[in-house]
């Protein structure tokens, strides 16, 4: 497993040799660290969605995401993740199929999500919230076993800092001017 | 502490004024109703709603902070009630925070057919818009909009200024070009609040940059960014010090001249309010004493 990831993101991680990666949306659970891979909830339909790929392509074990726990309202993050693993992405990075506000994927490439879709299997349990029923469907994922999808595949580069050639008198961006006397006006202004 | 070069525009929403100069009009505060688990009965919402909608007018006129209420709609189910209440309980402009674009449809025809467009800021035209909504848009064109400069292909200032300007590389054109074309008067840009570590300082660098490229009232809804914080999750009194930053993190994008905010659950209003007259206090003051600016007459720096 690569030793860059996981991205930085509020989940848990357990035995990284555990096939099964499973999403909360907006309920908080605990699983068996020893049976889930990693855990956590998932807000958005786009970062969110992003940093859970990354982690996944990271771990090449992990071949099954459960989508469990009460949908993010507005945002659709949960649909939105079983809609990308169904459907993909549209050319300008919009996922198909998508109910959610603003579902684009920018940050990792369309390799990236290809590979994404094509190592993982989705269990639905959107709006399921019985613990019961969560650990049902992970100990089914257990039993499968489907091995190592191959190698870690990197998604993106995680030091992406731009380098700005900003000279020191900018003060707030390079489009803006501001003098001494605080007046803000474009920089071709004189 | 800032004066723009560039003519600023201000628009009248129904008695209510918002953008031009800093110090000249106070801070256009937005509280938000209905959020999810606001209320956990659903019988008591509209009750609760009436007093916290009273509760905010109040401290408006006693702070001299106006104020504007956003109804959160998620979904079409809500659409009929949610108007009704809007439109029995509150005078003039309302905010109406649709996430999603098949609900923000189903809004506009009903607001069509019972014709209160002029009374909504749609919130928000943004990069999600489908050619389907803008169809419907052009039939029943709200009074104004929330132009959302969110940017996930490039999240750092110019990505925010591209999506209102021309689109980007996501966008055949821009999300004001669409809403001039559609007719919405009232153009409020935002900024686009990111979390942590999505280059959310850059949701405040982006408010005198879009001010001076557009002219147009600027702001945004940075509460949203202290509730990625992570680390305040595990902070032994998060309850008090969260209210605390929720509000005082709106301070930041004010001092650089942001008209509005969105400032987050409309309980808040207690904190919110009395916060930005202070904050609205100090830059007419500033303005005042070193631009020579005109404070309006309803502003806390005259009236407090």
């Amino acid at each position: 497993m690569s030793k860059l990831y996981p991205w930085p993101g509020n989940y848990k991680r357990g035995d990284p040799e555990s096939p099964v990666a499973v999403i909360t949306l907006s309920d908080k659970f605990d699983f068996d660290p020893e049976k889930v891979a990693i855990w956590g909830p998932m807000k958005t339909e786009n970062l969110g969605i992003e940093k859970v790929a990354a982690n996944v392509l990271s771990n090449p074990n992990i071949r099954f995401i459960v989508v469990c726990g009460k949908e993010i309202r507005g945002h659709r993050s949960g649909q939105t993740i079983l809609a990308l693993i169904e459907n993909g992405l549209e050319e300008n990075g919009r996922i198909k199929g998508s109910k959610g506000a603003v579902p684009y994927i920018e940050n990792i490439s369309h390799d990236a999500v290809e590979r994404f879709r094509n190592q993982v299997d989705v269990i639905d349990l959107l709006d399921v919230t019985s613990k019961e029923k969560i650990d049902d469907a992970i100990e089914r994922c257990l039993e499968k076993d489907l091995g190592s999808f191959g190698e870690p595949y990197m998604a993106v580069k995680i030091d992406k800092k731009e380098e700005t050639a900003f000279e020191a008198d900018f003060a707030l961006h390079s489009s803006l001017k501001i003098s001494p006397w605080g007046k803000i006006s474009s920089m071709e202004e004189k | 502490m800032f004066s723009y070069t560039q003519e600023q525009r201000i628009f009248d929403l129904k008695g209510i004024k918002v953008g031009g100069q800093p110090g000249v009009h106070p801070t256009l505060m937005v509280g938000t109703i209905f959020y999810e688990d606001q209320f956990k009965d659903p019988k008591e919402e509209q009750k609760k709603a009436v007093e916290l909608i009273r509760e905010q007018n109040k401290l408006s006129q006693m702070t001299s902070i106006p104020t504007l209420v956003d109804i959160f709609i998620y979904e079409k189910e809500e659409i009929q009630w949610k108007v009704e209440f809007a439109l029995d309980h509150i005078d003039g402009i309302f905010s109406l925070d649709m996430p999603e674009s098949e609900v923000r449809m189903e809004v506009l025809k009903h607001l069509g057919e019972i014709g209160a467009l002029d009374r909504v800021i749609y919130n928000s035209l943004n990069l999600g818009v489908k050619e389907e909504e803008i169809e419907k848009l052009e039939k029943n064109t709200p009074k104004g909009a929330v132009l959302l400069g969110y940017n996930p292909q490039k999240n750092n200032t110019q990505g925010r200024v591209d999506i209102i300007k021309d689109g980007g590389v996501l966008m055949d054109e821009g999300l004001l070009t669409l809403a001039r074309e559609c007719g919405i008067d009232y153009t409020l840009l935002d900024t686009a609040a990111t979390p942590f570590g999505e280059k959310a300082g850059e949701t405040v660098r982006a408010v005198p940059v879009f001010k001076n490229e557009f002219g147009l009232p600027t702001g945004c809804s940075l509460h949203n960014t202290v509730e990625s914080w992570k680390w305040l999750d595990e902070y032994e009194d998060r309850e008090r010090v969260f209210k605390s930053l929720d509000v005082s993190i709106d301070n930041l994008p004010v001092l650089l001249g942001a008209d509005f905010i969105y400032y987050g659950p409309i309980e808040n209003a207690d904190l919110a309010l009395p916060n930005m007259a202070m904050v609205d206090k100090i830059i007419a003051e500033g303005a005042e004493d070193y631009f020579g600016t005109k404070v309006s007459d309803n502003h806390p720096h005259k009236s407090l």
